[in-house]
Protein backbone atom coordinates (compact mmCIF):
# COMPACT_ATOMS: atom_id res chain seq x y z
CA UNK A 1 0.00 0.00 0.00
CA UNK A 2 2.70 2.70 1.17
CA UNK A 3 4.43 1.91 -2.82
CA UNK A 4 0.80 2.70 -4.18
CA UNK A 5 0.79 6.18 -1.95
CA UNK A 6 3.78 6.81 -3.14
CA UNK A 7 3.31 6.52 -6.55
CA UNK A 8 0.37 8.45 -6.15
CA UNK A 9 2.27 11.25 -4.19
CA UNK A 10 4.81 11.27 -6.96
CA UNK A 11 2.32 11.69 -9.53
CA UNK A 12 0.09 14.65 -7.52
CA UNK A 13 3.39 15.87 -7.54
CA UNK A 14 4.41 15.92 -10.96
CA UNK A 15 1.36 17.10 -12.12
CA UNK A 16 1.64 19.91 -9.87
CA UNK A 17 5.00 20.70 -11.09
CA UNK A 18 3.53 20.68 -14.82
CA UNK A 19 0.78 23.28 -13.93
CA UNK A 20 3.55 25.94 -12.22
CA UNK A 21 5.84 25.12 -15.16
CA UNK A 22 8.03 28.00 -15.51
CA UNK A 23 7.91 30.01 -17.55
CA UNK A 24 4.02 30.40 -17.80
CA UNK A 25 2.76 28.75 -20.78
CA UNK A 26 2.41 31.14 -23.96
CA UNK A 27 -1.36 30.63 -23.58
CA UNK A 28 -0.48 32.49 -20.19
CA UNK A 29 -0.70 35.51 -21.57
CA UNK A 30 2.04 38.25 -22.32
CA UNK A 31 5.25 37.75 -20.59
CA UNK A 32 7.23 39.79 -17.60
CA UNK A 33 10.38 38.66 -15.56
CA UNK A 34 12.47 40.54 -13.02
CA UNK A 35 14.74 38.63 -11.40
CA UNK A 36 14.00 35.63 -10.25
CA UNK A 37 9.92 36.28 -10.65
CA UNK A 38 8.48 35.68 -14.04
CA UNK A 39 4.79 35.85 -14.75
CA UNK A 40 2.01 35.95 -17.92
CA UNK A 41 -1.26 38.30 -17.63
CA UNK A 42 -4.08 37.60 -19.40
CA UNK A 43 -6.78 40.86 -19.33
CA UNK A 44 -11.03 38.97 -18.81
CA UNK A 45 -12.34 40.00 -21.07
CA UNK A 46 -9.59 39.40 -23.91
CA UNK A 47 -9.92 42.72 -25.37
CA UNK A 48 -8.93 45.75 -22.76
CA UNK A 49 -11.70 48.68 -23.66
CA UNK A 50 -11.69 52.68 -22.63
CA UNK A 51 -13.70 52.84 -19.44
CA UNK A 52 -14.76 49.17 -19.16
CA UNK A 53 -13.98 47.20 -16.32
CA UNK A 54 -11.85 44.12 -16.47
CA UNK A 55 -9.54 41.68 -14.91
CA UNK A 56 -6.23 39.88 -14.78
CA UNK A 57 -5.55 36.68 -14.76
CA UNK A 58 -1.85 36.35 -13.48
CA UNK A 59 0.44 33.28 -13.83
CA UNK A 60 3.36 33.70 -11.54
CA UNK A 61 6.79 31.35 -11.41
CA UNK A 62 7.82 30.38 -9.28
CA UNK A 63 4.04 29.40 -8.01
CA UNK A 64 5.01 30.11 -4.21
CA UNK A 65 5.58 33.89 -5.25
CA UNK A 66 2.75 36.64 -4.08
CA UNK A 67 1.18 38.68 -6.24
CA UNK A 68 0.98 41.86 -3.48
CA UNK A 69 -0.34 44.49 -5.95
CA UNK A 70 -1.36 45.56 -9.41
CA UNK A 71 -1.72 49.21 -10.31
CA UNK A 72 -1.33 51.17 -13.41
CA UNK A 73 -0.59 54.61 -14.33
CA UNK A 74 -0.70 57.01 -17.52
CA UNK A 75 3.13 58.72 -17.21
CA UNK A 76 2.00 61.20 -19.59
CA UNK A 77 -0.91 62.27 -17.99
CA UNK A 78 0.65 62.08 -14.62
CA UNK A 79 -2.39 59.91 -13.18
CA UNK A 80 -3.60 56.56 -12.24
CA UNK A 81 -6.58 54.43 -12.41
CA UNK A 82 -9.58 55.79 -10.04
CA UNK A 83 -9.81 52.12 -9.13
CA UNK A 84 -7.79 49.70 -6.70
CA UNK A 85 -7.99 46.04 -7.68
CA UNK A 86 -8.55 43.32 -5.50
CA UNK A 87 -6.46 40.33 -5.64
CA UNK A 88 -7.34 36.74 -5.35
CA UNK A 89 -5.02 33.31 -5.65
CA UNK A 90 -6.98 30.68 -7.29
CA UNK A 91 -3.95 28.21 -6.70
CA UNK A 92 -0.71 26.86 -8.51
CA UNK A 93 0.84 30.19 -8.82
CA UNK A 94 -2.40 31.54 -10.64
CA UNK A 95 -3.76 34.98 -8.74
CA UNK A 96 -7.20 37.30 -10.25
CA UNK A 97 -7.13 41.03 -10.09
CA UNK A 98 -10.58 42.39 -10.03
CA UNK A 99 -11.38 45.85 -10.51
CA UNK A 100 -9.05 47.59 -13.08
CA UNK A 101 -10.57 49.76 -14.93
CA UNK A 102 -8.74 52.61 -17.69
CA UNK A 103 -10.70 55.64 -18.13
CA UNK A 104 -8.62 57.21 -21.23
CA UNK A 105 -7.18 56.30 -24.39
CA UNK A 106 -3.88 56.54 -24.28
CA UNK A 107 -0.77 54.77 -22.91
CA UNK A 108 -0.83 53.44 -19.44
CA UNK A 109 2.08 51.60 -17.39
CA UNK A 110 0.97 47.87 -15.81
CA UNK A 111 2.65 47.63 -12.68
CA UNK A 112 3.04 44.36 -11.01
CA UNK A 113 4.49 44.21 -7.34
CA UNK A 114 5.46 40.46 -6.78
CA UNK A 115 7.02 39.06 -3.71
CA UNK A 116 9.49 36.05 -4.44
CA UNK A 117 12.14 34.35 -1.78
CA UNK A 118 12.00 37.50 0.37
CA UNK A 119 12.17 40.13 -1.60
CA UNK A 120 9.87 42.46 -3.62
CA UNK A 121 10.03 42.79 -7.02
CA UNK A 122 8.19 45.37 -9.57
CA UNK A 123 7.41 44.66 -13.09
CA UNK A 124 6.01 46.56 -15.50
CA UNK A 125 4.63 46.76 -18.71
CA UNK A 126 3.68 49.21 -21.23
CA UNK A 127 0.14 48.79 -22.90
CA UNK A 128 -1.36 51.41 -25.46
CA UNK A 129 -5.12 52.03 -25.61
CA UNK A 130 -7.24 52.81 -28.31
CA UNK B 1 -25.03 82.78 -72.27
CA UNK B 2 -22.42 83.88 -70.00
CA UNK B 3 -24.59 84.70 -67.02
CA UNK B 4 -25.53 81.32 -67.23
CA UNK B 5 -22.47 79.77 -67.61
CA UNK B 6 -21.37 81.46 -64.34
CA UNK B 7 -24.53 80.54 -62.60
CA UNK B 8 -23.45 76.50 -63.41
CA UNK B 9 -19.90 77.28 -62.57
CA UNK B 10 -21.04 78.46 -59.29
CA UNK B 11 -23.66 75.48 -58.55
CA UNK B 12 -20.68 73.21 -59.70
CA UNK B 13 -18.65 74.73 -57.24
CA UNK B 14 -21.10 74.75 -54.47
CA UNK B 15 -21.98 71.09 -54.71
CA UNK B 16 -18.74 70.18 -55.13
CA UNK B 17 -17.99 72.34 -51.64
CA UNK B 18 -21.27 70.14 -50.24
CA UNK B 19 -19.34 66.87 -51.03
CA UNK B 20 -16.15 66.66 -49.65
CA UNK B 21 -14.59 64.26 -47.47
CA UNK B 22 -11.55 64.82 -45.91
CA UNK B 23 -8.72 63.04 -46.21
CA UNK B 24 -8.86 61.46 -42.55
CA UNK B 25 -5.58 59.06 -41.81
CA UNK B 26 -6.30 55.24 -41.24
CA UNK B 27 -5.44 56.31 -37.68
CA UNK B 28 -8.16 59.29 -37.81
CA UNK B 29 -11.09 56.65 -38.98
CA UNK B 30 -10.37 53.91 -36.11
CA UNK B 31 -10.74 57.05 -33.91
CA UNK B 32 -14.00 58.24 -35.54
CA UNK B 33 -15.23 54.66 -35.89
CA UNK B 34 -14.97 54.17 -31.91
CA UNK B 35 -17.34 56.89 -30.86
CA UNK B 36 -20.81 54.41 -32.01
CA UNK B 37 -22.84 52.72 -33.26
CA UNK B 38 -25.61 54.44 -32.04
CA UNK B 39 -27.96 53.45 -30.59
CA UNK B 40 -26.25 51.32 -28.78
CA UNK B 41 -27.32 47.56 -28.02
CA UNK B 42 -30.16 47.68 -24.61
CA UNK B 43 -28.24 46.93 -21.44
CA UNK B 44 -30.18 45.33 -18.23
CA UNK B 45 -29.73 46.42 -14.93
CA UNK B 46 -29.37 43.43 -12.64
CA UNK B 47 -29.96 45.78 -9.71
CA UNK B 48 -33.19 46.44 -10.56
CA UNK B 49 -35.59 43.45 -10.88
CA UNK B 50 -38.06 45.34 -12.98
CA UNK B 51 -36.14 46.81 -15.18
CA UNK B 52 -37.15 46.21 -19.00
CA UNK B 53 -40.52 45.00 -17.91
CA UNK B 54 -43.73 46.34 -19.54
CA UNK B 55 -45.76 47.54 -16.69
CA UNK B 56 -43.08 49.00 -14.63
CA UNK B 57 -42.34 51.23 -17.66
CA UNK B 58 -45.65 52.29 -18.26
CA UNK B 59 -45.61 52.98 -13.62
CA UNK B 60 -42.75 54.89 -14.10
CA UNK B 61 -43.84 56.94 -16.76
CA UNK B 62 -46.77 57.34 -14.85
CA UNK B 63 -44.75 58.71 -11.76
CA UNK B 64 -42.56 60.58 -13.23
CA UNK B 65 -45.37 63.34 -15.01
CA UNK B 66 -47.09 63.59 -11.44
CA UNK B 67 -46.72 65.85 -9.08
CA UNK B 68 -47.94 64.11 -6.15
CA UNK B 69 -44.59 62.58 -6.19
CA UNK B 70 -43.20 65.64 -4.39
CA UNK B 71 -44.37 65.99 -0.91
CA UNK B 72 -46.69 69.44 -1.64
CA UNK B 73 -47.74 67.85 -5.26
CA UNK B 74 -46.30 71.35 -6.47
CA UNK B 75 -43.66 69.08 -8.58
CA UNK B 76 -43.48 66.72 -10.63
CA UNK B 77 -39.45 64.91 -12.07
CA UNK B 78 -40.98 66.54 -15.50
CA UNK B 79 -41.06 70.07 -14.07
CA UNK B 80 -37.12 69.96 -13.85
CA UNK B 81 -36.56 67.36 -16.73
CA UNK B 82 -38.00 68.60 -19.59
CA UNK B 83 -38.97 66.40 -22.32
CA UNK B 84 -38.17 68.64 -25.11
CA UNK B 85 -35.05 69.57 -23.71
CA UNK B 86 -33.49 65.91 -23.59
CA UNK B 87 -34.89 66.01 -20.19
CA UNK B 88 -33.07 69.30 -18.69
CA UNK B 89 -34.90 72.24 -17.54
CA UNK B 90 -32.54 74.97 -19.58
CA UNK B 91 -31.88 77.22 -16.59
CA UNK B 92 -28.32 77.23 -15.17
CA UNK B 93 -29.19 75.99 -11.59
CA UNK B 94 -32.33 73.57 -10.91
CA UNK B 95 -35.11 75.62 -9.86
CA UNK B 96 -35.64 73.59 -6.62
CA UNK B 97 -37.30 74.92 -3.21
CA UNK B 98 -33.61 76.26 -1.74
CA UNK B 99 -30.61 77.65 -3.56
CA UNK B 100 -29.33 74.73 -5.52
CA UNK B 101 -25.72 74.98 -6.81
CA UNK B 102 -25.98 72.85 -10.31
CA UNK B 103 -26.78 72.47 -13.62
CA UNK B 104 -30.00 69.80 -13.83
CA UNK B 105 -28.43 66.55 -15.72
CA UNK B 106 -30.07 65.25 -18.91
CA UNK B 107 -31.70 61.67 -18.71
CA UNK B 108 -31.50 60.73 -22.21
CA UNK B 109 -29.01 57.60 -22.65
CA UNK B 110 -28.97 57.22 -18.89
CA UNK B 111 -29.26 53.57 -18.74
CA UNK B 112 -25.82 53.20 -19.82
CA UNK B 113 -24.16 54.92 -17.30
CA UNK B 114 -21.89 53.93 -14.28
CA UNK B 115 -22.24 57.22 -12.15
CA UNK B 116 -25.06 59.14 -11.56
CA UNK B 117 -25.20 62.87 -10.82
CA UNK B 118 -22.47 65.54 -11.00
CA UNK B 119 -20.74 63.87 -8.38
CA UNK B 120 -21.43 60.54 -9.23
CA UNK B 121 -22.80 60.26 -5.74
CA UNK B 122 -25.15 57.12 -6.88
CA UNK B 123 -24.12 54.47 -9.26
CA UNK B 124 -27.54 52.97 -10.09
CA UNK B 125 -30.56 54.62 -11.90
CA UNK B 126 -32.93 53.77 -9.60
CA UNK B 127 -30.56 55.12 -6.90
CA UNK B 128 -30.61 58.66 -8.52
CA UNK B 129 -33.94 58.62 -9.04
CA UNK B 130 -34.55 57.80 -5.25
CA UNK B 131 -32.24 61.10 -4.39
CA UNK B 132 -34.52 63.80 -5.43
CA UNK B 133 -37.58 62.47 -4.05
CA UNK B 134 -35.91 62.41 -0.42
CA UNK B 135 -34.48 65.03 -0.48
CA UNK B 136 -35.96 68.25 1.48
CA UNK B 137 -34.73 70.83 -0.80
CA UNK B 138 -36.54 69.17 -4.01
CA UNK B 139 -39.28 66.76 -4.01
CA UNK B 140 -39.60 66.73 -0.24
CA UNK B 141 -40.48 63.16 0.37
CA UNK B 142 -39.89 60.69 3.58
CA UNK B 143 -39.74 57.36 2.44
CA UNK B 144 -43.04 57.28 5.02
CA UNK B 145 -44.62 59.84 3.31
CA UNK B 146 -43.66 58.74 -0.69
CA UNK B 147 -45.21 55.13 0.47
CA UNK B 148 -48.27 56.70 1.87
CA UNK B 149 -48.55 58.86 -1.35
CA UNK B 150 -48.34 55.30 -3.45
CA UNK B 151 -50.83 53.61 -0.93
CA UNK B 152 -53.19 55.89 -0.69
CA UNK B 153 -53.89 57.41 -4.85
CA UNK B 154 -55.48 54.14 -6.14
CA UNK B 155 -54.23 54.36 -9.79
CA UNK B 156 -50.61 54.27 -8.14
CA UNK B 157 -51.48 51.50 -6.02
CA UNK B 158 -52.67 49.45 -9.31
CA UNK B 159 -49.81 50.29 -11.27
CA UNK B 160 -47.33 49.22 -8.24
CA UNK B 161 -49.53 45.96 -8.10
CA UNK B 162 -49.32 45.22 -12.31
CA UNK B 163 -45.47 46.02 -11.52
CA UNK B 164 -44.28 44.40 -8.82
CA UNK B 165 -47.14 41.36 -8.89
CA UNK B 166 -47.92 42.74 -5.25
CA UNK B 167 -49.73 45.79 -3.30
CA UNK B 168 -47.50 48.19 -1.53
CA UNK B 169 -46.46 46.17 1.62
CA UNK B 170 -46.17 48.12 4.86
CA UNK B 171 -42.12 48.67 4.89
CA UNK B 172 -41.47 52.24 3.72
CA UNK B 173 -38.28 52.14 2.65
CA UNK B 174 -38.93 49.29 0.12
CA UNK B 175 -41.90 50.88 -1.43
CA UNK B 176 -39.93 54.29 -1.77
CA UNK B 177 -37.05 52.14 -3.41
CA UNK B 178 -39.60 50.67 -5.76
CA UNK B 179 -41.08 53.54 -6.90
CA UNK B 180 -37.62 54.82 -7.79
CA UNK B 181 -37.23 51.43 -9.57
CA UNK B 182 -39.88 52.03 -11.52
CA UNK B 183 -38.70 55.47 -12.70
CA UNK B 184 -35.34 53.90 -13.47
CA UNK B 185 -36.77 51.25 -15.59
CA UNK B 186 -38.74 53.74 -17.33
CA UNK B 187 -35.37 56.48 -17.83
CA UNK B 188 -33.87 53.42 -18.97
CA UNK B 189 -36.03 53.14 -22.30
CA UNK B 190 -35.38 57.15 -23.13
CA UNK B 191 -32.17 56.72 -25.79
CA UNK B 192 -31.16 59.63 -27.94
CA UNK B 193 -32.10 59.59 -31.84
CA UNK B 194 -29.16 59.45 -34.62
CA UNK B 195 -27.69 62.13 -35.11
CA UNK B 196 -25.45 63.62 -38.68
CA UNK B 197 -22.50 62.59 -37.08
CA UNK B 198 -23.59 58.93 -37.11
CA UNK B 199 -24.49 58.75 -40.46
CA UNK B 200 -21.26 60.00 -41.03
CA UNK B 201 -19.58 58.03 -38.93
CA UNK B 202 -21.64 54.85 -40.39
CA UNK B 203 -20.48 55.63 -43.91
CA UNK B 204 -16.95 55.84 -43.09
CA UNK B 205 -17.13 52.54 -41.21
CA UNK B 206 -18.48 50.60 -44.51
CA UNK B 207 -16.24 52.96 -46.80
CA UNK B 208 -18.90 54.27 -48.41
CA UNK B 209 -16.89 58.03 -48.91
CA UNK B 210 -20.21 59.57 -51.57
CA UNK B 211 -22.31 59.40 -48.33
CA UNK B 212 -19.63 60.61 -45.66
CA UNK B 213 -19.03 63.42 -48.21
CA UNK B 214 -22.53 64.54 -47.33
CA UNK B 215 -21.26 65.74 -43.98
CA UNK B 216 -20.83 69.49 -43.70
CA UNK B 217 -16.75 70.15 -44.29
CA UNK B 218 -16.74 72.33 -41.16
CA UNK B 219 -18.03 69.64 -38.79
CA UNK B 220 -15.78 66.95 -40.73
CA UNK B 221 -12.92 69.66 -39.86
CA UNK B 222 -13.85 70.04 -36.50
CA UNK B 223 -14.39 66.38 -36.08
CA UNK B 224 -10.48 66.28 -36.56
CA UNK B 225 -9.60 68.61 -33.90
CA UNK B 226 -11.79 67.27 -31.74
CA UNK B 227 -10.18 63.16 -32.03
CA UNK B 228 -6.49 64.78 -32.45
CA UNK B 229 -5.31 68.44 -31.44
CA UNK B 230 -7.81 69.11 -29.48
CA UNK B 231 -7.57 66.29 -27.32
CA UNK B 232 -11.16 66.29 -26.08
CA UNK B 233 -11.86 62.78 -26.92
CA UNK B 234 -9.42 61.79 -24.53
CA UNK B 235 -12.38 62.47 -22.14
CA UNK B 236 -15.04 62.69 -24.43
CA UNK B 237 -14.64 58.95 -25.30
CA UNK B 238 -16.60 56.82 -27.43
CA UNK B 239 -20.96 56.27 -28.33
CA UNK B 240 -21.85 58.59 -26.19
CA UNK B 241 -18.65 60.93 -26.15
CA UNK B 242 -18.02 60.09 -22.21
CA UNK B 243 -16.09 58.21 -20.39
CA UNK B 244 -18.41 58.57 -17.34
CA UNK B 245 -15.69 59.46 -15.17
CA UNK B 246 -14.78 62.81 -13.40
CA UNK B 247 -12.68 65.75 -14.22
CA UNK B 248 -11.42 69.41 -13.12
CA UNK B 249 -11.74 71.39 -16.50
CA UNK B 250 -11.28 74.71 -14.51
CA UNK B 251 -14.37 75.70 -14.16
CA UNK B 252 -14.83 77.40 -10.98
CA UNK B 253 -16.40 75.69 -7.85
CA UNK B 254 -17.16 78.16 -5.22
CA UNK B 255 -20.90 78.26 -4.74
CA UNK B 256 -22.10 80.85 -1.97
CA UNK B 257 -20.92 80.12 1.35
CA UNK B 258 -18.07 77.29 0.50
CA UNK B 259 -17.39 75.22 -2.16
CA UNK B 260 -18.86 72.44 -4.03
CA UNK B 261 -16.32 69.49 -3.43
CA UNK B 262 -18.03 67.24 -6.87
CA UNK B 263 -16.75 63.94 -6.71
CA UNK B 264 -14.43 63.70 -3.58
CA UNK B 265 -18.18 64.47 -1.51
CA UNK B 266 -20.04 62.33 -4.25
CA UNK B 267 -17.65 59.43 -3.53
CA UNK B 268 -18.24 59.67 0.37
CA UNK B 269 -21.91 59.82 0.05
CA UNK B 270 -22.09 56.90 -2.56
CA UNK B 271 -19.77 54.83 0.10
CA UNK B 272 -21.41 55.95 2.96
CA UNK B 273 -25.12 55.02 1.01
CA UNK B 274 -27.58 51.82 1.88
CA UNK B 275 -28.51 52.50 -1.63
CA UNK B 276 -25.58 51.74 -3.60
CA UNK B 277 -24.90 48.43 -5.49
CA UNK B 278 -22.82 46.78 -2.10
CA UNK B 279 -26.40 47.55 -0.61
CA UNK B 280 -29.35 45.11 0.69
CA UNK B 281 -31.53 46.87 -2.41
CA UNK B 282 -29.21 45.51 -5.41
CA UNK B 283 -31.99 42.36 -6.68
CA UNK B 284 -28.84 40.91 -7.91
CA UNK B 285 -27.04 40.92 -4.76
CA UNK B 286 -23.52 39.58 -5.12
CA UNK B 287 -24.01 38.32 -8.42
CA UNK B 288 -24.18 42.20 -10.11
CA UNK B 289 -21.26 42.62 -12.61
CA UNK B 290 -22.05 45.93 -12.35
CA UNK B 291 -21.24 46.39 -8.44
CA UNK B 292 -17.34 45.87 -9.55
CA UNK B 293 -16.84 49.57 -9.99
CA UNK B 294 -18.61 50.17 -6.61
CA UNK B 295 -16.32 47.63 -4.97
CA UNK B 296 -13.06 49.26 -6.22
CA UNK B 297 -13.34 52.91 -6.06
CA UNK B 298 -11.20 55.17 -4.30
CA UNK B 299 -11.03 58.71 -2.72
CA UNK B 300 -8.60 60.53 -2.88
CA UNK B 301 -7.39 64.14 -2.83
CA UNK B 302 -6.93 64.91 -6.39
CA UNK B 303 -11.00 64.17 -6.70
CA UNK B 304 -11.63 67.57 -5.27
CA UNK B 305 -13.41 69.23 -7.57
CA UNK B 306 -13.99 67.03 -10.33
CA UNK B 307 -17.08 66.79 -12.04
CA UNK B 308 -19.03 64.54 -14.36
CA UNK B 309 -17.66 64.18 -17.75
CA UNK B 310 -21.21 64.77 -19.62
CA UNK B 311 -21.96 62.94 -22.64
CA UNK B 312 -22.29 65.25 -25.62
CA UNK B 313 -25.61 63.85 -27.58
CA UNK B 314 -28.45 66.49 -27.75
CA UNK B 315 -26.01 68.96 -26.84
CA UNK B 316 -28.05 72.03 -28.15
CA UNK B 317 -30.84 70.85 -26.36
CA UNK B 318 -28.99 70.98 -23.28
CA UNK B 319 -27.53 74.54 -22.41
CA UNK B 320 -26.58 75.79 -20.51
CA UNK B 321 -23.66 73.58 -20.10
CA UNK B 322 -20.90 73.11 -17.32
CA UNK B 323 -21.90 71.64 -13.61
CA UNK B 324 -23.01 75.02 -12.60
CA UNK B 325 -24.44 75.94 -15.76
CA UNK B 326 -22.43 78.91 -15.70
CA UNK B 327 -21.93 78.62 -19.77
CA UNK B 328 -24.94 79.79 -21.71
CA UNK B 329 -23.86 78.75 -25.58
CA UNK B 330 -21.72 75.67 -27.04
CA UNK B 331 -19.55 78.56 -28.57
CA UNK B 332 -18.49 79.61 -24.61
CA UNK B 333 -17.39 76.04 -24.30
CA UNK B 334 -15.36 75.85 -26.74
CA UNK B 335 -13.99 79.46 -25.97
CA UNK B 336 -13.60 77.67 -22.07
CA UNK B 337 -11.09 75.45 -24.11
CA UNK B 338 -8.92 77.35 -25.89
CA UNK B 339 -8.36 79.74 -23.22
CA UNK B 340 -7.97 77.45 -20.66
CA UNK B 341 -5.77 79.13 -17.52
CA UNK B 342 -3.14 76.16 -17.52
CA UNK B 343 -1.37 77.41 -14.20
CA UNK B 344 -5.02 76.60 -12.35
CA UNK B 345 -5.59 72.85 -13.84
CA UNK B 346 -1.82 71.87 -13.47
CA UNK B 347 -1.80 72.61 -9.85
CA UNK B 348 -1.78 68.69 -8.91
CA UNK B 349 0.81 67.58 -11.73
CA UNK B 350 -1.63 66.67 -14.25
CA UNK B 351 -1.09 66.90 -17.86
CA UNK B 352 -4.38 66.07 -19.61
CA UNK B 353 -5.78 69.38 -20.72
CA UNK B 354 -4.11 72.02 -22.26
CA UNK B 355 -4.86 75.76 -23.42
CA UNK B 356 -6.15 75.39 -27.19
CA UNK B 357 -5.77 78.89 -28.61
CA UNK B 358 -8.31 78.36 -31.27
CA UNK B 359 -8.62 80.35 -34.53
CA UNK B 360 -11.49 81.52 -35.06
CA UNK B 361 -12.12 79.39 -37.65
CA UNK B 362 -10.73 76.70 -35.77
CA UNK B 363 -13.27 77.13 -32.89
CA UNK B 364 -16.27 78.03 -35.55
CA UNK B 365 -15.15 73.78 -36.82
CA UNK B 366 -15.28 72.88 -33.21
CA UNK B 367 -18.89 74.11 -32.96
CA UNK B 368 -20.18 72.86 -36.21
CA UNK B 369 -18.91 69.15 -35.08
CA UNK B 370 -20.31 69.84 -31.47
CA UNK B 371 -24.22 70.30 -33.23
CA UNK B 372 -23.71 67.75 -35.54
CA UNK B 373 -24.20 65.37 -32.21
CA UNK B 374 -27.76 66.22 -32.11
CA UNK B 375 -30.73 65.72 -33.79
Amino acid sequence: MRPAAALLSLLLGAGAAARAACPPAPEAGQPLASGPVQLAWRAEPEAIAVSRPFALRVTLCPPDARLLRVDATMPEHRHGMNYRPSLQPLGDGVWRAEGLLWHMSGRWELRLDVEAAGATHTLRQSVTLR
Amino acid sequence: MRALAALLAALVSLSAAAHTLLDFTPDERERIVAHGPWPPPAVRDPSNRVDGRRAAIDFGALLFFDPRLSSDGRFSCASCHLPPRAFQDGLPVAASRAGATRNTPALLDSAHRRWFGWDGAQDSLWAASLSPLLKADEMGHTAASLAAAVRRQPHFAAAYRQAFGAAPGGDDEKVAVDVAKALAAWQATLVSPRTPFDDFRDALARGDAAAAARYPPAAQRGLRLFIGEGRCSVCHAGAAFSNGEFADIGVPFFVPGGVDPGRHGGLQQLLASRMNRLGQYNDAGAADARAVATRHVIVEPRHFGEFKVPGLRQLVHTAPYMHNGSLARIEDVVQHYSALNEERLHADGERILRRLDLTPQQAADLVAFLRSLSR
